[in-house]
Parts: structure tokens; sequence; C-alpha cells
């Protein structure tokens, strides 16, 4: 299934692009989306997830069809064919 | 010890006075200062433009040292745009200037008859004549004083013709585009014929405790370094992550607050000002260096100004539906070089595309301008008109709540305020502890004043725990609800009156925060040598007895729990669309909660909670008005 990530802030520039297209199974999770967008941009995912507990790091917001993961099931919330994931760097103001 | 320097423009006098060791102690510096001494010396009968009203400048005891972000000032003054409290601060180099001159405070009181200017240079000081500056726009005076000086280090803030026409969201402009933005204190200067104060400072800053200082100042210079939230704002601005961000999780007002979703925002987002990145630019001591210049290519040709910051881009961009960045950049540049508040005038325009959106007007009352969203040029015509007080600008000079109050036709329930301030460009439907913040603030729609953070977005929910602790959470990192809102409302106020006071810049104590209470203490005592202020329990009474204070000022001018209030848009329109679709503020149950945290019952200031924060002379003077 098909899986768009949009990505925001300082993001882009590390990918270089501000919209990726993923391809993952039937049923698979949010962890597994970014390990295959780790193949892909490295940098990237470094910068989300914690190396040593593979846990995402602090202060990121990653949006599920508008809604945050942390308020799911975090980095194992299931996706759905065409899920839109929203990625942006922890920044704060107004 | 430290020194105010007063100046009479109506007798064409000044003086210098001893800063008072009790003002010290008791309310630290800059916002503190302003504080007491506004309620001391304007009293509620002073019309905000009349000679009777007051513009105090004040820096902090870590303004001009080397504090990172310690480049920024204050003033206060009663406000002609909301007719109660007005506190606005701004970056640059005037204030350490000011201090290095010799001054903690300025003080300006009494009307000019002609048009002059305010020569600061060390121990001389000089009311000039300015009638050659009276008419131009705030870069141009800036240069005419450089050059009359022979001297292109010499800061000057200055009023254009917004602050001569009295418009009153004017604004106080310093070095070209940093600005005392908000509050119309612009306005007060011109009423007071007051075109510009130039500053030379040779002298500079001793600490108390010099050793003990500049160890904390260079660990401080390192945390700021090491704080990862701050590689966008060197990068790109305060602007551009921010839009990326709010834009993400749906909090991004739009077309004066109808949604909170404008997906045309990307054309000013991280990506893609990259194209139009020129240089940098950055405030006294700050390694941050947020500020950036671009250069843009549009209709009218390439234009190169200050990028602008987060919420004026909002203000002339998604909430004017304007996905135009030229037009957003020379709007912002206009009002600059005018002198005008750039969110006042932003929500203005944007109230009256609404109204003509509604047919609540024509395009004949518009000055044959169609408004309709989006329109980038009557949008930039706008702003020209405004500050020359021209046709239609001369109903949005007025601010938005008067405008709305002279226009009639149900034009008021399009009106975005609060306190009478056009609202900044946050909504408590997208990120909840903000609907509390604006709805308390002193003076009027502000987010400064106690800016949350942690339910903003998601993503400090460890922070909030270490802080509020565990049990408070998930509720008080959720942007959707209510719950703990008021303590976190509560704290930052205070926090960041303290902030405010010492002075230095949101984006050193934003969170997560690179500096917190703890380190403004010990920085406090190191660089004054007053040990009590090592002690954060002496912070926090200090910090609630200016919230008090201010809280005072208000109700002496009559305002009241009742003012502590939103538009009905926010309380009552659930937001169509977007992550935050469905949403609206809960007030009442955050008030409620904030006046317990406050101890002022049902939002009603007591002789009890006074003298608990040291203000027994506060009480007695609000008793004796019949206010408490």
């Amino acid at each position: 299934m098909e899986i768009i990530v949009k990505l925001y802030g300082d993001f882009c520039k590390k990918a270089g692009t501000n919209s990726i297209k993923v391809t993952i199974g039937e049923n698979e999770t949010v962890d597994t989306l970014l390990m295959k967008l780790g193949r892909r941009h490295p940098q990237l995912v470094e910068t989300i997830l914690d190396p040593t507990t593979g846990e995402l790091r602090e202060q990121f917001n990653i949006l599920l069809n508008g809604r945050a993961i942390q308020r799911l099931r975090g980095i194992h919330t299931k996706l759905k064919h065409r899920d839109e994931i929203a990625i942006s760097p922890p920044e704060t103001g107004g | 010890m430290g020194q105010i320097l007063r100046v009479d423009l109506g007798r064409k006098k000044h003086h210098v006075e001893p800063l008072p060791h009790a003002l010290v102690r008791n309310y630290l510096g800059g916002l503190g200062f302003a504080a007491r001494m506004l309620f001391d010396e304007v009293g509620p009968k002073t019309d905000p433009l009349e000679p009777g009203n007051e513009l105090i400048f004040a820096t902090g005891p870590l303004t001009g040292t080397l504090w990172p972000t310690s480049g920024r000032f204050m003033v206060a003054s009663k406000s002609p745009l909301t007719g109660v409290w007005g506190e606005t601060y701004c970056g640059g180099f005037f204030g350490p200037m000011l201090k290095y001159a010799g001054y903690d405070a300025l003080v300006i009181q009494g009307r000019s008859e002609k048009p002059v200017y305010l020569w600061i240079d060390d121990d001389s000081v000089e009311i000039r004549p300015a009638k050659e500056l009276w008419g131009h726009g705030t870069a141009e005076t800036t240069d005419m004083i450089r050059e009359v000086h022979d001297d292109q280090g010499i800061e000057v803030l200055s009023i254009g013709r917004a602050g001569e026409n009295l418009v009153r969201f004017a604004c106080i402009v310093n070095d070209f585009m940093d600005a005392f933005g908000r509050t119309g204190l612009g306005a007060v200067m011109g009423s007071k014929h007051l075109k510009a104060i130039a500053a030379r400072g040779t002298g500079g800053v001793r600490v108390s405790n010099e050793e003990e200082f500049i160890r904390l100042a260079a660990e401080g210079h390192e945390r700021v370094f090491k704080e990862a939230r701050l590689g966008g704002l060197k990068d790109y601005g305060t602007s551009p992550p921010l839009i990326d961000m709010k834009r993400g999780v749906g909090d991004l007002p739009t077309r004066n607050h109808q949604t909170l979703s404008f997906e045309e925002a990307k054309k000013f987002g991280c990506h893609a000002v990259e194209n139009y990145f020129m240089k940098n630019r950055a405030c006294f001591g700050c390694p941050i260096r947020c500020k950036k210049i671009h250069r843009v290519p549009s209709g009218r040709g390439e234009l190169v100004a200050k990028a602008p910051e987060y919420e004026s881009t909002c203000a002339f961009g998604p909430n004017c539906a304007v996905d135009d960045y030229g037009a957003i950049l020379e709007a912002n540049m206009l009002c600059d070089l005018h002198g005008m508040d750039t969110m006042s005038a932003g929500v203005v325009i944007s109230w009256l595309m609404e109204c003509y959106e509604k047919g609540i007007v024509t395009k004949e009352d518009c000055d044959g301008l169609d408004l309709r969203w989006g329109n980038s040029g009557a949008m930039v015509t706008l702003v020209k008109k405004i500050a020359n007080r021209e046709g239609i600008g001369n109903l949005l000079a007025e601010g938005v709540y008067r405008a709305a109050e002279k226009l009639g036709r149900g034009s008021m329930k399009y009106c975005m305020h609060a306190k009478r301030m056009e609202m900044d460009l946050n909504d408590g439907r997208g990120h909840r502890s903000l609907g509390l913040t604006q709805a308390v603030s002193p003076r009027g729609s502000c987010h400064m004043r106690s800016l949350v953070v942690i339910d903003q977005g998601y993503a400090f929910q460890k922070i909030a725990a270490q802080r509020y602790g565990e049990d408070k959470l998930p509720e008080i990192c959720d942007p959707y609800g209510e719950k703990y809102k008021a303590l976190a409302v509560k704290d930052c106020e205070d926090v960041y009156a303290i902030r405010d006071s010492l002075l230095v810049c949101w984006y050193s104590c934003g969170w997560p925060p690179v500096f917190w209470i703890e380190d403004f203490a010990a920085a406090a005592a190191a660089a004054t040598g007053i040990r009590e202020f090592g002690d954060v329990r002496e912070m926090y009474r200090i910090a609630e007895r200016i919230c008090n204070l201010r809280r005072a000022f208000n109700v002496r001018e009559g305002l009241g729990p009742k003012d502590d209030t939103l538009p009905d848009r926010i309380l009552k329109e659930p937001i169509p669309d977007g992550p935050s679709k469905g949403q609206v503020v809960n007030l009442e149950v955050m008030l409620r909660d904030y006046y317990e945290l406050r101890k002022w019952p049902n939002g009603n200031l007591t002789r009890k909670t006074l003298t608990e924060v040291g203000l027994v002379d506060v009480a007695d003077e609000l008793e004796r008005l019949g206010r408490i």
C-alpha cells in the first residue's frame, strides 16, 4: 500500500523534497514506514528516532491524517493505503 | 547604582535621578520598573494621547551585558489602542546603547508644541527641533539623524507617518526594522510631537560578581548553540519553520480566523524561502541571529527587505488569504517605514475583507478597492492608506474595535480582538492554552505574555512531566483540552514577567527552554549583587507582584473579569476543516482555574492578595476609588 509522507521545516532540506510516496505492506505500522524511509533518507530518520532504543525522540510532531501518533499508538500505529503522515521539527512559538 | 533620565517636553527640561534601591529590590528592572512607575504616575483620568500620559522606556539588569539575547528593552504607556496598560518590546541595539549612556530608564513626559527629537549623548541631553524630520519615514529619519551628528553608530528610535497621524496601532522603529510593535505607542510619541530619540553611549555595564556572571554567560552561550530547536531559527528565521509546523498541526489563522488551514502557506515555508535568502541580521549579543533579509521577485520588480516574523507573515498571508510572498514582504516593509504594527494592520485589513465578503461594505465604501480574499494589491494599498489616514484607511487607523463600532452594520461580529487589541495570529481552537493566554493578557490579545507551547503539537510530554508532574499527562499536552492549561499559563506568565524585567528574548526561554527561572535567578543575583534574587521563590514573588500590578492598573481603568474574554468566533464557531476540525474554546473552565491560582475570586483583585504580594498601597488606592 502507498503512504504519503509530507515533510515540514528543516526536514525538507534533509530530504531534498517536501513530499515522498512510500510503499509498504498491508497492516504495517509507522516504525516500518520510518525504517523504509531511512533507507532512502538516513539523515532524516536518524533525527527522528533514537538509535539506541528505536523509539521516537522527544519534540517531533508526527501526524497521521492530522492526528498526532503520540495520541494513537506511537510508532506502532497501523497504517492504511493512502494515509498521510506529516513530520515537522520541534518548532514552537507564535 | 543606575539612573533614570526624565525628560519633560512641555517644559523643555530634563533631569537625572538615581534609581531607587526599593524599585530594584521589589521590581527587578524593565517591565517591573515600568509597571510600578506607570501605576504611580499615570492615573485613570489621563487620556493616552494627552500630555499627561508618559512613555517609560526601561532596560533590565541583563541588558547590554554578555548574557545571550540581552539586546532587548521595553516601553510602557497607557495605550491609545486599548485605553489601558500598554507594554511593548524591541530587539536591536538601542537598549544597550541607552544603558551605555548611563540610563536604566528614560521617562518622557508632557508634549512639545513643535516637532522635536531627543538627543542623548552620554551625559549631554538635548531636545532639538525636528521640523525637517517630520513627514519622513523611519528609515529616512534614522539616516538624517546619523548624518546630522556625523556618526553611523548612533542608535535611533523613530516614528513614521503612522505615529504622526496618530494611527492607534502606530509603532516605534529602531534601526530601520526592529519595532516596538504592539499597543500603539508610536501614536503616543506622535501626540507628544516627539519624532525620534537618538542615543550614543560610550560607557559600559559593570556587573556585581564579574567572575560568576562571566561563567554563567559563557555556559549560557554554549546552551544556546546546542539547542536543536534554535537550528530552524538560525537557518530560516522565526517565520518559515513556524508556518510549516502550524500548517502541519492545523493552527494557522486563515481568512480572519474562519479556519486554521491554508495549504498555500507552503509558498512561505522553509523549502520555498531558501531561494529568497540574502543575508542574516542579529540583535545585540544574540548567537541565534533569527533575522533574515530576503530578495523576492514580484510583479512590481525585485524587492529586497526584512523577512517578516511569523506573526506578520500570517497577518498579511493566510489571514488575508494572500499567497503572494512578495506582497507580504512589501506590506511588512511599508509597516516598518511608516511605523505601524504589522499584526494589527493585517488583522484590521482581514476584518474589512470579511466585511466585504459578507456584503457589509461595498467597493464604493472601500475607495473602489476590490477586497476579495487574497487580493494582495488591495492589501498593500490599504497599508499605505492606513498610515496616511486616507479614505477607508482613516477608519482602519482606529483599530479593529473602534472601526467596527463606527461602521456598525453588524461588523462587530467579525471583529477579532481581546480588550480592543487585534488578535495575535494564534487561535485557541488549535492550541488550547493560547485561548486563556489571549483572554487574560493585560495588554489585550497577546501570545507573548504567557505563551505555553507544551500543548502546541504533541512533542513536549517529557519536559511537561518534569515541570508539572507525570500526573498531568497527557491532558496538559493536549492541544484540544482545557485541563491543567491554567497551571501552565500562570507559570509561564510569571516566568515571562521575570524574562521581561531582566530583559532577554523569548527565544532563549521558549519551550523547550534554554533558560528558565532558575537560570534567570542566578544571572540576576550575579549581575546585581542582590543575593535574594538568587532564590527562585523570591523571583516568583516578584513576578506575582508585577502581574498583580498590571492587573491593578487595568482595574483602576475600569476593566474587570468581563473583559477577560475572546471573540464569539473562537468560543462558538467550530473549525470547519483540517486537523483542528470541530474545535471551540471552553474558556470558562480555564478562567476558573486561572483565577483560583492567581487568588482572584471570580477574577476580582482583593486586598488580601495584593497585600500578600507586597502591594498594600495599590490596594489602598483601588479601595479609595471603589474598584475593590
